[in-house]
């Protein structure tokens, strides 16, 4: 398809209200115009959906997206609609039969179409699927295709066949993180030779944000380092946990001691005060937010100017994601993990306990009356590998491997969080680039609060505005008028 | 005022010193799992009044629940699970049911979920706030494909200059009728343009209560604005118009409201399980519902007129939680279990309202 950057550009403005294209975008929008398949592995924050919404608005035929979470999907949709976009839909559970029948009779009339990989394998939904022609066939979160990577989907698998079934529609895979390895076997678990798919990998690095670990000898030491440390930083951050509970406990000493105003957010939270939360973050009004890792989906604030990893993550692809939520504005931001001896005994044995033993697996395949009292998860794992046919052995194996892979990985963490020279080497090593220029706006270890300093982040910014720890309620009148545009 | 209440306290109320219970039952209709021997046994611990309520409670936090009664030394465990209150508890269930009695939920949640018009108002609110605004650039709350549904219906139907205003009156209206504290809580969650409101957490905060606390006034806060404002008005018709689409007007679910319709016309059973095509005790299921759930339900068209006197002597020394349906076969071959519940439910004390 021969495209003018001018008309491009021209979208860009009217559809996202840019003028410039970030790196790698208008490279990978040429070759998708030109019918190439494309993986493409753009750093957190780069604007990877923008790639394939612009085309949308480009080819006069609708474009699919593949989403492993209907979080994800919902978000995508409500940014749509925010951008002015009527044509979209995300099929999901959340539909109700009417609404599901609907959508699937007018499919033709979206412009975008995001599904899960579990509901494009329903055959009534493949069936309105195959009706249609696509533009595009996007894969989210491609990663999750590998077994290699931390987040391995086996539904994902099924998505070379769906794409058969489609006409082998031009193709975009997208990730944000992904060595070589785990490219190579996205590529291949798609049914692609090397030579059909293009690649295009952008650094996942981000000099902007200076890396930083701080070894604490007990945990009530780390608990009064971070709060020193929110006392010190300005501007506005994430604190990540591993639990809830820790989450919730220190949202209350933080808003406590901290002087800090500053919110829960984890999956208990429910639905709107998630939304409040994410709105108040990003107009300012709460500086800091206590996180698991459920946060994040649907966070596009750009002046995050610290993350603080308070628990470890179990890999360091979530920890690269995690701390690219900061400095999206280019300017200087800095990521803080906080570490205890003995830490990673939580990632591990959250490890241990995502895969079924082998006897669970063994009484599953055996036992079939078995089967409904297993979690979703496991039960949906197991049945997909049941369905390809797997013995009980086969199937411990893999599970053995993959958390092999996953102990692995968090080995590879925490050679990180001991590393004794440059953290960024240390990093961009396990994504197989080249090693950085080590300065004094590189990385440090245990000397957060001299860095803080020396990067300028402990800059206040002005307190009005904030909901402050205990701030009372405003009065209904007040409400009233302000949420209808009303004078007194 | 108890700014402590937890959801232990709360399930005081349902507990006794007489009587072991069983805390399954509480857990099944605080969740709104509606099942006869739920109804039945619900009706009989004064929960029907809080069925539904809390329809997302997981068993694990039930469970947790009990075992800080257990350990505060308010309750005692037998070991099939059952619990009985204790002296020390009695005293506690005193102040936990004065407090609790201030909330009127009537059993709204026979009738509908309430956590599903929270969602609809939510929304409602939000659009009609950023139309007030002119901005149709925002990210709508996600609530489920019904609730969206429901809520872009009400708009496209009400659309109009004058809906900010209309609305900020009519919620004026009813915001009048609740204490001004109240009022400021219910309003201070509303998301709006350019406005998000606080959170459970925020507003915990702001009152200085536990999160339970403020569970239970918010779900009062929505339970007084679905009566205000399902209440026959043409004062109201944009708040009625919001509640109404998911309100039933019987307690009854939609299967057993239609048998028990069947059953008053033609008054015989299996006529009514042959027009539905059902098994015969599957109707029994529906009209002991509706016993349960129907204030008026006429128990002299199936119930006998007269019992034998061994029969009487036997139901009259004890409290219907006493008879044993093994015993009343014994004196009564002919007696069914379909008529033993019944009897139970007629001579039962059901408390519909709190």
């Amino acid at each position: 398809m021969q495209i003018d950057d001018k008309q491009l550009y021209k979208i860009l403005q009217s559809k996202f209200g840019f003028s410039e294209f970030k790196p790698g975008q208008l490279d990978i929008i040429h070759r998708l115009c030109l019918k190439e398949n494309v993986l493409a592995v753009l750093p957190t924050g780069t604007g990877k959906s923008l790639v394939y919404q612009l085309l949308g608005y480009l080819l006069r035929q609708p474009i699919l997206v593949i989403s492993p979470l209907i979080s994800l999907i919902d978000d995508q949709v409500a940014r749509l609609n925010r951008l002015g976009e009527k044509h979209v839909i995300g099929l999901t559970s959340k539909l109700d039969h009417n609404q599901r029948q609907f959508a699937l009779n007018h499919l033709q009339d979206y412009r975008f179409i995001y599904l899960s990989p579990e509901m494009a394998n329903q055959p009534e939904v493949l069936n309105a699927l195959r009706r249609l022609t696509f533009g595009l066939f996007v894969i989210d979160e491609a990663h999750c295709l590998s077994q290699w990577g931390p987040d391995f989907r086996p539904d994902y698998l099924k998505l070379k066949d769906l794409r058969k079934q489609l006409g082998t529609p031009t193709t975009l895979m997208l990730t944000a993180t992904a060595t070589e390895a785990v490219r190579q076997d996205i590529i291949q678990k798609m049914a692609l030779a090397s030579d059909q798919v293009e690649q295009v990998v952008y650094s996942v690095d981000r000099p902007n944000i200076y890396l930083e670990v701080e070894h604490c000898q007990t945990s009530a030491e780390k608990k009064e380092k971070l709060i020193k440390l929110l006392q010190t930083l300005g501007g506005s951050g994430i604190v990540y946990f591993s639990s809830k509970k820790i989450a919730n406990q220190m949202t209350e000493l933080i808003g406590q001691q901290s002087g800090r105003s500053v919110a829960a957010y984890h999956a208990d939270i429910d639905l709107q005060d998630r939304y409040r939360i994410q709105q108040q973050f990003m107009q300012g009004k709460l500086d800091v937010i206590c996180a698991t890792s459920a946060f994040g989906m649907g966070i596009d604030k750009n002046n995050i100017r610290f993350v603080i990893h308070y628990h470890m993550p179990g890999n360091l692809e979530d920890y690269l994601q995690e701390i690219g939520r900061a400095g999206r504005d280019q300017q200087e931001s800095i990521a803080i993990l906080l570490y205890t001896a003995g830490d990673e005994y939580i990632p591990s044995t959250l490890n241990m306990a995502s895969f079924p033993s082998a006897t669970n697996v063994q009484t599953f395949f055996m036992k079939p009356e078995s089967r409904a009292s297993f979690e979703p998860d496991q039960k949906q794992l197991l049945d997909y590998y049941r369905n390809q046919n797997k013995s009980a052995q086969e199937v411990s194996k893999i599970f053995e491997n993959r958390q092999l892979a996953k102990q692995t990985n968090l080995m590879k963490m925490l050679a990180f969080v001991n590393e004794n020279g440059c953290l960024r080497q240390n990093l961009l090593a396990h994504f197989d680039e080249e090693e950085p220029k080590h300065d004094e706006q590189c990385c440090g270890i245990d000397c957060a609060l001299d860095a803080i300093s020396t990067l300028h982040l402990d800059t206040k910014d002005i307190p009005g505005g904030k909901i402050a720890y205990g701030s009372s309620l405003i009065p209904w009148q007040t409400r009233l008028n302000q949420l209808f545009s009303q004078k007194n | 005022m108890k700014k402590d209440l937890t959801f232990s306290d709360f399930l005081l109320q349902f507990l006794s010193t007489e009587e072991w219970r069983r805390p399954k039952v509480l857990l099944n209709n605080l969740i709104g799992r509606r099942t006869v021997s739920n109804l039945f046994w619900g009706a009989q611990y004064g929960l029907l009044p809080f069925f539904n309520l809390f329809s997302k409670l997981s068993a694990d936090d039930f469970e947790l629940a009990l075992k800080r009664l257990h350990k505060r030394g308010l309750i005692e465990s037998q070991q099939d699970g059952k619990v009985l209150l204790t002296k020390t508890g009695k005293q506690e269930q005193k102040s936990v049911i004065d407090y609790i009695s201030q909330f009127h939920f009537r059993g709204i949640g026979l009738h509908t979920n309430l956590n599903n018009i929270q969602q609809c108002l939510n929304l409602v609110i939000q659009i009609t706030s950023e139309f007030s605004y002119q901005n149709n650039r925002y990210y709508p709350l996600q609530y489920s494909g019904q609730t969206m549904a429901r809520a872009k219906q009400w708009f496209v139907k009400n659309k109009s200059i004058e809906l900010p205003r209309k609305l900020h009156a009519e919620l004026t209206d009813f915001l009048l009728t609740i204490p001004a504290d109240e009022a400021n809580a219910f309003t201070n969650s509303m998301i709006g343009h350019d406005d998000f409101g606080l959170t459970d957490q925020q507003i915990e905060t702001a009152l200085n209560v536990t999160p339970f606390n403020w569970k239970l006034r918010s779900l009062s806060l929505v339970a007084a604005f679905v009566k205000w404002a399902s209440a026959d008005s043409d004062t109201h018709f944009l708040c009625q118009q919001i509640v109404s689409p998911w309100l039933t007007t019987s307690a009854l679910s939609t299967s057993s409201a239609l048998s028990y319709q069947l059953y008053l016309k033609n008054t015989n059973l299996q006529a009514v399980a042959n027009c539905r095509r059902v098994k015969l005790n599957t109707i029994k299921e529906h009209l002991l519902e509706a016993a349960i759930l129907t204030p008026s339900f006429p128990f002299q068209l199936i119930l006998p007129n007269k019992f034998s006197s061994d029969l009487e002597t036997y139901l009259g020394a004890r409290t219907i939680n006493q008879w044993q349906f093994d015993e009343v076969s014994k004196l009564d071959s002919q007696f069914s279990f379909f008529e033993f519940r019944l009897l139970q439910i007629e001579r039962g004390h059901i408390q519909y309202a709190n």
